[in-house]
């Protein structure tokens, strides 16, 4: 289905797809019936398979690692019947090879993981009480998460920022239950060149499989989300970073430091 | 509450469109469940689903402007919390006390406004 065909066209067909996988991926097997035609789409709409599996990767730390492996398998074996069926697209499986950074010891990758967290996501800082009570009573406990999440995981190739805040926003609408993290990654996909509007779409693409209660009460809280940067008149919001993938941005040392290889 | 569906329709206005088409249209004004059973069902599965207490609030109001009464929904959670768990009955607790009350509220300043 195009853009035009469901009345909409502030989402690229590629974005609504992975949009809706990252719904779906929260779900776990509930929305399983759902899944395959959605990779399907994505990859027909121009996704490669690496930001796909890449992307469910992400959500090991938002709708839990469980879920993120199931949704992983599932996908792989959408590409294997793609494979098989020989409806693959040229292309669609080319895989950008390496790693995170992850070799030169925990508080290295701690220091690198406070960049993302600080300058793209949430900018002024995850400021209610849930930040702040871990960050002082139990400061390890957000070491640890910031340090795998925003290093580990972020920092991987094979998904630009953008479309990782954007798979992270979906997921977590989906899940229904974390309105903090929910809004803090509502700031981080606006801070990464999605629009108030793209995102309230998402959330009409995603209604149908996660339930309109989940829906509704996460386009509430995206309102609540928008009303509070046009409050502080874009104070507290950075240069978006529009499509640029984040280690080329920043970590482009590292990055030019390994050879890249498309295969 | 109001304040709360102008607030979704601007974050996601096609999302309160389609709901209200399909929704509404199927659901609501469908005729083989009756009135009351229909409110049921729409309760029942948000409560169920436990993910929006805003939207609970708003269907209690609803429910109880179209009839329902306050034992109706008491005995709705009741029956529901083996089902949906303790902890989404919870939840739902706190916001059909707060419709009720706030429809309670509206109730009484109206009499008073009649009254004066």
């Amino acid at each position: 289905m195009n853009s035009n065909q469901n009345g909409s066209n502030v989402l690229e067909d590629k974005d609504r797809e992975l949009a809706i996988i990252a719904a779906l991926v929260a779900l776990g097997e509930k929305g399983r019936k759902h899944f395959a035609s959605h990779v399907n789409a994505a990859l027909d709409a121009g996704a490669l398979r690496q930001e796909i599996v890449e992307m469910i990767g992400t959500f090991s730390q938002c709708s839990g690692s469980p879920a993120a492996m199931n949704g992983v398998s599932a996908a792989i074996k959408v590409f294997e019947s793609r494979d098989a069926a020989g409806v693959a697209l040229p292309g669609e499986a080319v895989f950008e090879p390496g790693d995170a950074p992850v070799d030169d010891g925990a508080d290295a990758r701690f220091e690198r993981a406070k960049k993302p967290s600080s300058t793209y996501i949430y900018p002024a800082g995850p400021t209610d009480d849930v930040y702040t009570s871990v960050a002082r009573i139990a400061p390890h406990v957000w070491r640890n998460i910031a340090t795998f999440f925003y290093n580990d995981i972020f920092l991987h190739p094979g998904l630009d920022l953008r479309t990782r805040e954007l798979g992270v926003f979906a997921n977590l609408a989906a899940v229904g239950t974390v309105p903090y993290q929910y809004k803090w990654h509502a700031h981080g996909a606006l801070n990464n060149g999605w629009t108030g509007r793209q995102l309230g779409e998402v959330i009409s693409e995603i209604e149908p499989f996660i339930g309109y209660p989940t829906a509704f009460q996460a386009a509430l809280l995206l309102q609540e989300v928008l009303d509070s940067r046009n409050g502080d008149a874009g104070a507290s919001v950075p240069e978006p970073t529009g499509s640029s993938p984040l280690h080329l941005r920043w970590e482009l040392r590292f990055w030019q430091s390994r050879e890249r290889r498309r295969a | 509450m109001g304040a709360a569906i102008l607030a979704v329709q601007r974050a996601s206005p096609r999302l309160i469109a389609t709901v209200n088409e399909r929704y509404f249209a199927d659901l609501q004004c469908g005729d083989y469940f009756s009135q009351r059973a229909s409110t049921l069902l729409s309760l029942a599965s948000i409560i169920t689903q436990g993910t929006s207490n805003d939207l609970l609030m708003i269907e209690t109001r609803n429910a109880l402007d179209s009839g329902l009464n306050e034992t109706d929904i008491m005995e709705l959670l009741k029956l529901l919390r083996r089902v949906a768990g303790g902890a989404a009955i919870s939840q739902a607790e706190a916001a059909v006390a707060a419709a009720l009350s706030e429809r309670s509220n509206e109730m009484s300043l109206t009499q008073n406004q009649a009254a004066a």
